[in-house]
């Protein structure tokens, strides 16, 4: 989950900067494309005012004016501004909007006033300069007015230098030759319109041409200005479309960075969390899954199976700390030694794997020799040596694990040899084939009904006859026969069917047993006692019959051990507090412990069938027995004695003193009571 | 004397090469214009629900049949009250440089408003007549199809009038058709222009117009009177040298607009003539002379615009 979630937010993160990343794209595609644009009008807007400019200097040289190209400049190159304007405000760096743009339309106003000022003065000038050759002409025509004329004519000629070549020199010359007229006009009394206008026009021309040429030279300063102006803010936006880019570029950069950066975090996310699932946390070992794995990769690997044997005791004794301090121990013992050679997993709790990658027996057995090496030495915890054994199966065929598994179990079985080379040979697939099949037997069994108690008469050692009867399981196979337990209730427990078999067997005893007289028991086992659901049940049918309560005697197996002492002791009290009995089976065979005994306040010992079995020959036998018999009649618990297979045996017993008496001589399991 | 008759030699060359290009240029055969848009700015135009009393229209002062003029000295307004100038011809209007004797309005649709509101012309005020046109279904109806659906605007009725006034362009005169090439000018009109380029007339009154493409004086040469209150550059700008500056009138209509001079205190073409000679070129024109300017003035009238045709 939190894995999932983290996940979420580095492609949360990936996207969001995916994201990013088109977003500059398009930016940055606008904005060249802003930009391109910008840059064109500028330049469109420079090439109006040269052309503004050429027009001038038409108008200047042209005799006759013609100011509609003039007024048309003047429209373009307004559009021309607006067209700019109205793309830099729509620019996205809006920042930018260089200042000068405002000042570049005064000042281009400015021109403008200029140009009108122009118009007006030029058309002053050029109807003069057109006026006074027409006029010189009329004069010329006059034949009284011939003194005159080459000082009118150098007249003409002056106007025409200044006109054309803005010499302002000849300008006093012209007011020279006025006064020189005039005087001759008073002199010779020669009153002539003509000559009046001509002079006038000469005077105009004088006066009006050096504030033409300074008027011109100002529209000049003033497009320059323009111009100028024009070139700075162009310069200016350029630079900041550098910068806005080289910014974008920086953003881009980091992004980019970034994006490297969550994508290498997710990489390593990923294959921290593979890995992590292919790793035992607690010793650091690759686990069951990581063998898999690796198993698939070699073409012929070969590999040990190591158990720690009993390590369950371990961790009961030592707890789960001991425990697993054990196993980082011998992890790291096992890690150490085989680092160079094998590749190290922890395939379950107790259990480790050695995988070669080729198979070489001889090599094999040295590595098993080197794993007993590293537990010669116990582990210590908290000052207290731990010392365990291994069991070592070992496997160079395909399947491996499930190879080493089969030996491993037939090694804790057998419990004679603590390793063991799996070969086909050993027929240990043949064994869990039949194990399968029993298993199927079972199952058909109890669905068909065909779990059977059986009877087995128990003797009054005086009076010889049956006071009560033993139950005794049987699976009734298809063809009628009995099948003991000895071979289907192993795998029962292992296929968790044990506590239906018990129930089975307290439905059908009870049944049984509540219309006859006799008394009867039943066997259970520790695990039986300590399923708190079953004995709930068990103790509920007591509650139910009381009559029946009292014949009934729970026959407890001593030889499997009792782990959970308490709740024995408090079923047994439960079960007595209802008339029960209670008898300790097989006494005598495994962990014979007489303060156990005396503890649960037992009602019988059965004493076990190997010390019985030859009893009349061998004197240890009788010896042990003796002793029980003599404990068990000191403390007040009657006695049973199993096994009862000839005369001699029922004499020998009898003569010891046992209470009652069990066995084929006396009387085998049947499926019905006489 | 080598040398003069070397100064005129080159002179008349200078001069002579410059006649080759023609300062007149001929007025589009067809004006471009939205027939729908101008429709509705004609209606407007000679509807006099547009002046306070409702007595006077644009066309009241600028009559198509009288050169797009009023012939009369001074215009009249709503109560018979006389307006400071002579009204402009409407006639090519939309070739003025700017708008107004002095350039006060850039274009036709800054210019539309103003008579409707002067008190000495229309007196209208703009909510009034956006409120009488809302009254009148068919302006309603027509506006909308016009324009896209919205409110009617002082802008739209700008717009409409102008677009009218784009449209009344006096095209194919006989001196167009002389600048195309198609004829040839009379004597009398080719005298006239020779006299209007070699006396200097031309350097005012140049391009499509014949003038209203630039500002200038009247009294160059000998001084005109000026008018306190008159309508001139000075008026707007209050500097000495724009005193009796204007616009420069132009002439393609002026045979047909008398009386002349923003005052109208000119009746007649000839007199017209002969004063602009004395005030601006200081010469005293001969009958000659002035007969054969008009000539060339008269043969710069087009014909009736085709909006006009069609009413």
């Amino acid at each position: 989950m939190r894995l999932k979630k983290k996940l979420g937010f580095a492609l949360l993160g990936a996207l969001a900067v995916f994201g990013l990343f088109w977003f500059i794209r398009f930016y940055v595609t606008e904005q060249l494309q802003t930009s391109n644009q910008i840059i064109e009008r500028f330049s469109n807007l420079k090439n109006q005012s040269t052309l503004l400019e050429e027009e001038v200097l038409k108008l200047q040289i042209s005799t006759f004016p013609d100011y509609d190209a003039l007024n048309q400049r003047i429209i373009d190159w307004q559009q021309g501004f607006e067209d700019l304007t109205q793309v830099l405000s729509h620019s996205p760096q809006k920042h930018h909007g260089p200042p000068a743009l405002d000042q570049i339309q005064i000042n281009f106003n400015q021109g403008v006033a200029l140009l009108r000022s122009f118009q007006t003065l030029n058309s002053t000038l050029k109807n003069s300069t057109i006026y006074i050759p027409t006029l010189a002409q009329d004069i010329a025509l006059e034949p009284k007015n011939g003194p005159l004329l080459p000082i009118i004519l150098f007249m003409v000629d002056k106007v025409a230098l200044a006109n054309n070549l803005g010499q302002i020199e000849e300008l006093s010359m012209l007011m020279q030759a006025v006064s020189e007229i005039e005087n001759r006009v008073q002199k010779s009394r020669l009153k002539n319109d003509e000559i009046a206008n001509y002079l006038n026009h000469i005077r105009i021309f004088t006066a009006q041409f050096p504030l033409y040429l300074e008027l011109n030279r100002q529209m000049e300063i003033q497009n320059q200005r323009v111009m100028e102006q024009l070139l700075v803010a162009l310069n200016q936006f350029r630079a900041e479309d550098q910068r806005a880019l080289a910014r974008i570029k920086g953003l881009s950069a980091v992004l980019f960075v970034f994006l490297l950066l969550a994508e290498g975090l997710l990489i390593l996310l990923i294959i921290k969390n593979d890995q992590a699932a292919l790793r035992d946390r607690l010793t650091g070992l690759k686990n069951r899954l990581a063998f898999l794995q690796q198993v698939d990769l070699f073409e012929n690997p070969a590999m040990i199976l190591i158990d720690l044997n009993g390590f369950k005791n371990v961790n009961n004794f030592y707890g789960i700390q001991g425990g697993d301090h054990v196993l980082k121990g011998f992890a790291k013992r096992l890690r150490d030694r085989f680092r160079a050679e094998a590749q190290v997993f922890r395939i379950s709790g107790d259990e480790f794997a050695l995988l070669f990658e080729e198979k070489d027996l001889a090599l094999l057995e040295q590595a098993v020799a080197k794993v007993n090496a590293l537990v010669t030495e116990p582990f210590y915890y908290k000052e207290l040596p731990i010392q365990i054994n291994l069991n070592q199966a070992i496997c160079d065929q395909k399947p491996l694990l499930t190879h080493c598994n089969m030996v491993m179990k037939h090694l804790k079985e057998q419990n004679d040899q603590h390793f063991l080379v799996y070969s086909p040979e050993l027929g240990l697939e043949k064994k869990v084939a039949k194990n399968f099949e029993l298993l199927e037997k079972l199952k058909k069994a109890i669905r068909q009904d065909r779990i059977q108690p059986v009877f087995q008469p128990i003797f009054d050692r005086k009076t010889l006859k049956p006071v009560k009867f033993e139950c005794l399981i049987r699976l009734v196979e298809e063809d009628g026969t009995l099948l003991s337990p000895y071979f289907f209730l192993d795998i029962a427990k292992r296929a968790n069917l044990y506590r239906r078999l018990t129930e089975i067997m307290i439905e059908k005893c009870f049944a049984r047993f509540e219309k006859l007289s006799y008394g009867f028991s039943i066997n259970l086992s520790a695990q039986d006692i300590t399923d708190p659901a079953l004995a709930q049940m068990i103790l509920g049918r007591l509650e139910k019959n009381p009559e029946l309560a009292a014949r009934t005697t729970f026959e407890i197996l001593e030889s499997e051990g009792i782990d959970n002492f308490d709740l024995v002791q408090e079923f047994i009290s439960s079960a007595k507090s209802y008339g029960a009995q209670i008898a300790i089976d097989d006494f005598g065979a495994g962990y014979s412990n007489f303060e156990n005994i005396l503890k649960l306040q037992v009602d019988y010992l059965k004493i076990d069938g190997s010390l019985i079995k030859r009893i009349d020959e061998d004197i240890n036998s009788e010896r042990v027995t003796r002793s029980i018999l003599w404990f068990a009649h000191e403390i007040g618990i009657k006695t049973v004695v199993e096994f009862v297979h000839s005369k001699p045996v029922m004499d020998k017993v009898i003569e010891l003193g046992a209470d009652l008496l069990q066995g084929f001589y006396l009387g085998a399991p049947e499926l019905e009571i006489p | 004397m080598g040398k003069y008759i070397f100064a005129i030699l080159g002179f008349s060359l200078w001069v002579g090469g410059l006649l080759a290009q023609e300062p007149i240029s001929p007025l589009p055969l067809k004006p471009t214009y939205n027939p729908a848009l101008a429709a509705l700015g004609q209606r407007l135009f000679f509807d006099p629900i547009l002046s306070k009393d409702k007595t006077v229209s644009c066309a009241s002062c600028h009559d198509p049949a009288k050169g797009g003029a009023d012939g009369r000295e001074r215009s009249e307004g709503v109560g018979k009250v006389l307006g400071g100038m002579n009204a402009p011809s409407v006639f090519n209007a939309g070739f003025n440089f700017s708008q107004f004797w002095n350039g006060r309005a850039a274009s036709l649709e800054e210019q539309a408003l103003g008579p409707i509101q002067n008190p000495v012309e229309m007196n209208l005020a703009l909510s009034e007549m956006i409120r009488r046109l809302e009254g009148e279904p068919s302006y309603q109806e027509a506006f909308v199809q016009t324009f896209n659906p919205g409110p009617l605007t002082p802008q739209k009725v700008a717009l409409a009038l102008a677009e009218f006034e784009r449209a009344l362009v006096t095209s194919n005169s006989r001196f167009d058709r002389y600048l195309r090439k198609e004829i040839a000018l009379s004597e009398k009109e080719q005298k006239g222009y020779r006299l209007f380029k070699g006396l200097g007339c031309v350097s005012c009154h140049n391009g499509r117009l014949v003038g209203g493409n630039s500002y200038q004086k009247i009294g160059v040469v000998n001084p005109y009177p000026w008018f306190q209150g008159q309508a001139d550059l000075y008026a707007l700008t209050q500097k000495e040298s724009d005193k009796n500056r204007f616009k420069v009138p132009s002439l393609r209509m002026s045979a047909d607009t008398a009386p002349y001079f923003s005052s109208g205190e000119i009746g007649t073409l000839e007199a017209a003539i002969a004063a602009m000679g004395y005030y601006n070129l200081g010469v005293t024109l001969d009958q000659d002379q002035i007969e054969n300017l008009v000539a060339f003035i008269k043969s710069l009238k087009g014909e009736t615009p085709a909006i006009l045709e069609a009413q």
